[in-house]
């Protein structure tokens, strides 16, 4: 196996810095979003960066955790990245679920940001 | 963008995703000869990790697919701000569902799409600059 695109090294940088922030402190999130971003979290829309991290920081759990199965990563034709999780992750002491994730990255004065997110869990699937 | 306008500017992209969605598996299922004019010349696809890059590979990798049904169960969309892009239109679409392919078992899927604009005095037509699919229980499968 060769090495990897450019656009693959950005978006898997990305994925493990979001998810790690994710799990760890999830008041951090706002650096990655921009007034301009979209966050659909199982089918509700949250738009801007306060409106999402808002969102985020007030999921109903102490402890999470992701671990991701399979990530995707795909140049636009205006050179922004379409980074898609396929994972699962834990919340508290809740069954392990499963749960797909999809970003648009775009480059903004030298750093990748998150300008669409779509999140959703895998309901049906067990493990 | 005012929250008003943010919103009707989502429900038109809803609206318009759903009908493309509708159309694309329908024809993925029915009329697989015929998939690749929903694609750009340059679009690519990553299929359960590989990649398929241009028509001619695309409609390849259709070909040699087995026939499908799909179940869409789900769908989220987003239209992507003027800021993300250059000119055209844009939209994000993520579907999931089952799908079963001749001579597999059943799978639950993911896919998304970006769709974009091409419009002409008349209509809108979208197609797709990016597509990728995975299974679900891809690690399994």
């Amino acid at each position: 196996m060769g090495d990897k695109t450019i656009w693959e090294q950005i978006g898997s940088s990305f994925i493990q810095h979001y998810y790690q922030l994710f799990d760890n402190d999830r008041t951090q999130l706002g650096a990655i979003y921009v007034d301009a971003s979209c966050l659909t979290w199982e089918g509700r829309q949250f738009q801007g960066k306060a409106a999402i991290v808002e969102k985020l920081c007030s999921l109903p759990f102490q402890k999470i955790q992701h671990s991701i199965t399979a990530q995707d990563h795909q140049p636009t034709p205006d050179s922004c990245i379409i980074s898609t999780v396929v994972g699962q992750l834990k919340a508290d002491e809740d069954p392990i679920v499963g749960f797909h994730q999809m970003f648009l990255l775009k480059n903004i004065n030298d750093a990748w940001v998150c300008t669409n997110d779509m999140f959703r869990l895998a309901l049906h699937s067990f493990g | 963008m005012r929250k008003k306008d943010f919103k009707t500017y989502v429900d038109q992209a809803c609206r318009a995703a759903e009908e493309f969605v509708s159309i694309y598996y329908d024809t993925m299922d029915k009329r697989r000869q015929a998939l690749t004019r929903l694609y750009l010349d340059k679009a690519t696809l990553i299929w359960n990790g590989n990649i398929v890059s241009g028509l001619d590979a695309l409609n390849n990798f259709f070909d040699m697919l087995p026939s499908s049904e799909f179940q869409v169960n789900m769908l989220d969309c987003q239209p992507v701000h003027e800021q993300a892009t250059q000119s055209q239109t844009t939209i994000l679409v993520v579907t999931s569902g089952t799908v079963k392919f001749d001579g597999n078992k059943q799978h639950y899927f993911n896919q998304n799409f970006l769709l974009t604009a091409q419009s002409t005095p008349n209509n809108t037509v979208w197609k797709i600059a990016s597509d990728c699919f995975r299974f679900q229980d891809w690690a399994s499968s």
